[in-house]
Order: structure tokens, then sequence, then C-alpha cells
């Protein structure tokens, strides 16, 4: 389980967090 | 099959055919950037802050890239299993928000106050009219540039000599020519423009080979499964202690301090691409990292003793992977990958080492009170280029393990003594210019002491107590001195209008 989360869902998740603070940062900056 | 896996890395025709393509593209585009390069010491060295958000991701994320990627996290990985998983995650998010946050700031401050250098932006936004920053500095980033780009030629040297059966030193100097001839010519276009080459090269490799040599191996399960058989702990990233997690974490400190990485952010057109920039230089970082720690998985599986590699050195793994699953062609791209991480770092520390003598020591230093002719100072320039490279190579030959011991400290030194000091120069304005000096001085000389103690040593890695001291001591110091009195204003020059960030 440990195996499968950090080699698959760490580095969807690091992917998915720079969308979101792109996402976020274009947001705020209008 | 084992017989042939026991075997040496050997190039053929497809190979070398695959490779000399590889130069010819590099070398093309040094000639191609000629002419832009020639016009000013902007152009020549971040390239006239007019560059593409695309290349600026690829070409920050690859010039911190060494070999370190290819052959030592393989390495890992195929040693220590999934747990090598936290050296890379750290570098990954800590360069996501630099290109976010930190990045911003920086190129909006540079475009203000015309900084092409580290040391521009220092001894701008903290008035060293005395230019006693701007030359520790110098000194520290040119001790730790020279010496970086002497160990990459000597590594390129050595990857020459086990591909294509060269002698040693016969590799060094061709690296160091190749090298030698797109960077004089094409400047930080050519440096920029090979570099996204070459993060295609690499990004290529590292997801092809981990592919075929699971499916060559049955699967993913079948691997996992063979893994599982050798060793328990191989499957289990929470298999390190906690100062050795925190350690591999910690790497990814150094990124906030390495000039040949922070001036790429110098050189982008517009600094509100760099979210774009985030976000390619984030998807090619994360594909680059685990292509490589899953080719230290399927290269444990396929061979589980150490001594079936070359040399029994984990850091052969990568391209003997490579031969025995690879059509020669593609071998060709696995070996060109390996210069291709190995160049697009060297070439960055040498125009940044470059930079420091032409721009900070000759222009700023030695000259400042005059107007020097911007074509001048270009062919200044090549010619320093020329010297740096004479002088890492005589350094090498001359002082190898002085070298690979500078180099030890090179990633923590320089993160250690920029990335505190920098970080607190864009975001806190009681920063002051003692402050920044002491916190230069304590962050290179934690991480010399902490590397020397023992003790200390088997804890953990020492860029993370040395960085905490230089931000201590840069914090401490600058409480008890006074911020430049324009400190606002140099504020509102990292500031977009309108929207503080």
């Amino acid at each position: 389980m440990t195996f499968v989360l950090t080699m698959f869902v760490l580095p969807a998740a690091i992917i998915l967090l720079a969308f979101f603070l792109v996402y976020y940062e274009r947001g705020k900056s209008g | 099959m084992e017989e042939a896996l026991a075997t040496t890395v050997s190039a053929n025709t497809y190979a070398i055919g695959a490779f000399v393509g590889y130069l010819l593209l590099v070398i093309a585009v040094g000639v191609y950037a000629t002419r832009f390069s020639s016009t000013g010491i902007s152009e020549f060295f971040v390239g006239g802050r007019k560059m593409n958000r695309f290349v600026v991701a690829l070409s920050a994320v690859v010039s911190g890239r060494s070999a370190w990627l290819l052959l030592g996290v393989t390495g890992m990985a195929y040693k220590m299993g999934a747990s090598a998983v936290w050296a890379v995650t750290g570098y990954i998010v800590v360069e996501l928000f630099m290109f976010l946050y930190y990045a911003r700031r920086m190129r909006r401050y540079c475009e203000v106050h015309d900084c092409i250098t580290l040391p521009d932006f220092y001894a701008s936004r903290f008035n060293d009219r005395d230019g006693l920053l701007r030359t520790v500095l110098v000194a520290i980033i040119l001790i730790f540039m020279v010496s970086y780009i002497s160990a990459q030629f000597v590594s390129g040297g050595k990857a020459f000599a086990a591909s294509f059966d060269l002698d040693p030193g016969t590799g060094i100097l061709l690296t160091a020519s190749i090298v030698v001839i797109y960077t004089v010519f094409g400047g930080f276009l050519a440096v920029s423009l090979t570099d996204m080459f070459q993060a295609f090269f690499m990004v290529v490799a590292l997801i092809v080979l981990p592919v075929i040599a699971i499916s060559d191996k049955n699967g993913l399960n079948a691997v996992l499964l063979e893994l599982g058989r050798l060793d328990e702990t191989l499957l289990d990233p929470t298999a390190l202690s906690f100062g050795a997690a925190i350690g591999f974490l910690g790497i990814g400190l150094g990124s906030t301090g390495n000039p040949h990485v922070l001036v790429r952010y110098i050189s982008i057109d517009d600094p509100e691409q760099l979210r774009f920039s985030a976000l390619i230089g984030t998807v090619w970082n994360v594909l680059m990292a685990w292509g490589a720690l899953f080719i230290g998985l399927a290269g444990r599986a396929w061979f589980p003793d150490v001594a079936m590699l070359p040399n029994a050195d984990t850091e052969n793994l990568y391209p003997v992977l490579a031969q025995l699953h690879l059509h020669p062609a593609l071998f060709g791209v696995v070996v060109a990958s390996i210069f291709a991480a190995i160049m697009s770092t060297a070439d960055s520390q040498l125009l940044v080492a470059a930079s420091s003598v032409v721009r900070d020591v000759y222009e700023k230093i030695l000259r400042r009170d005059e107007v020097i002719p911007q074509k001048r100072l270009v062919i200044y320039s090549r010619m320093v280029v020329i010297i740096l490279v004479l002088a890492a190579l005589f350094f090498g030959w001359l002082a190898e393990e002085l070298v690979f011991w500078l180099v030890l400290f090179a990633w923590a030194g320089l993160g250690a003594a920029i990335g505190p000091t920098s970080i607190l120069a864009f975001y806190w304005k009681k920063t002051t210019r003692a402050g920044v000096i002491a916190g230069l001085v304590a962050g290179t000389l934690t991480t010399l002491f902490w590397y020397y103690t023992p003790a200390l040593k088997q804890t953990v890695y020492e860029l993370v107590p040395a960085f905490a001291a230089g931000l201590l001591a840069t914090v401490v110091v600058s409480l008890f001195t006074r911020p430049p009195e324009d400190t606002e204003q140099k504020f509102a020059a990292m500031e977009k209008p309108n929207s503080p960030d």
C-alpha cells in the first residue's frame, strides 16, 4: 500500500498540486 | 542469460550514429545563437531576458539535474528500493514553489534594477557601494562553480571512456571542447536551447527504458514479486531512518541557492509566464525522477547481485540496462542522455562563472566608474569562457581530489549560503547587508563543519542544519543592524503593481 502511495499517488499528487497552485495564482492576479 | 548480464557497456555503429547526431545538433544550435548573443552582455549571459516560458522551464530543470539523476538516483533506487523516492520529492516540490513565487519576484526586480547576475541582485538590493558583499559572493560562486565544471568534465570523460572505449583523458577533452564550442559562440541562448533538447533526450530515455525493462520482465507485478523475494524492504518507502528521510527531502533546499539554476528565472521574457514554466518544469521533474526510480527497481530485478554490474558499481546500472533492453539506436539516445545531463549542467555553470568574472569583477568592481562598450564586454566574456574551461581542465588535472572534495559541498554549500539569504532578501524587509554576509559565511562554514564531524554527519545531510544556520545568522545579525533606507522601493520593484505576492 505505501509502495503504491509513494510510487504512483505521490507523483500524481505533486502534478495536481502544481495545477492547483497555478490555477489559484491565476485567479488571484486576475 | 546471466553471462550476458555481467557485461561491460559498449557502443556500436547505431549508438555512435545517434550520439554524433546529438552532438551535431547542439553545435548547430550554438552557431544559430551566435548573432543574438553578440549584441551585448545581457544577451550573452541572460538571453536579453527574452527567453520563452517553455525553454526557461526545461532549462531550469535540467540545469539542476546533472548525471546525479541518471546514474546516482538509479543506483540509489537499485540499492535502497522505494525509499529512494524521498531523494527526488524534496527538490521537485521546492522548485515548484520557486517557479511560482521566488522566481517572479527575482525576475521583476532584476528588470527594474538591470541585474544580470546573482551578485548584481545582492549588490543592488543592499546598496553594496564598497563591493564587499559582491566580492564575498563572487568568491563563493567561483570556487564552487569551477570545481563543479571540472567535475562535470571528468564525469563526461569517464562516460566517454565507458561508452566508446576511449582513453578518459581524451573523453574529458572531447566533453570540454563540445561545451566550449556552443557556449562561446551562442552564449545563454545556445545554452538554454541545447538544455531544451537535452531535456527531451533525458525524458525519453528515462521513460522508455523502465517501461521496456519492466515489460521484458513480464510486467510490474513480476518485478515487484522478484524484489519482495530478494528483500521485503525494497518495496517499503519508509525503510529508512527519520534523519535520512529529512536529509533526502532537504536536498531540495539546494535548489534555492545554486546560481546556475536561479539565473534561468531572470531570463524569461514575461515574469507572469513563470506560472506556465512551473507547470511544465514540475511535470518534467516528476517524469524524469520517477523514471529514474523505476529504472533502479527494474534493474534490481534484472541484476539481483551488484557483482553482475560492471565494476560492481550501481552507477553503471543505467547504461547496462539500456544496452540489454533497447535497440542500439535507442541505446545511443541513452548514452546521449548521460552527456545531455552532464553538458546541460556544465554549460550553465560555465556561464554563471564567466558572468561573475566579467560582470561582477571586471565591470562592477575593477572598472565601476567607466562605461565599457557592450561588444567589447561580449568579446571579454567569450575569452573568459575559454579561460575558465582551461582553468577547470587544469584544476581537474592538477588536483582531481581537491575538485571532488569541493564538489561534495557544492550543492549543499551554495544552497546553505545563497538559499536562506536570498529568500530573506526577497521576503523580509528587515534583512541587512551585514546579516546577509553573516548568513553566507555561516551557511558555508556549517556545511563543512557538519560534514567533518562524524557524530553529526550520521544524523542528517549537512545542507539541512547549514541552511538553518544561514537563516538564523542572517536574521540575528539583521536584527542588530539597519536595513537599507530604500527597502520599500526595492520591495515595490519585486511586486506586481496592485497585486503584492
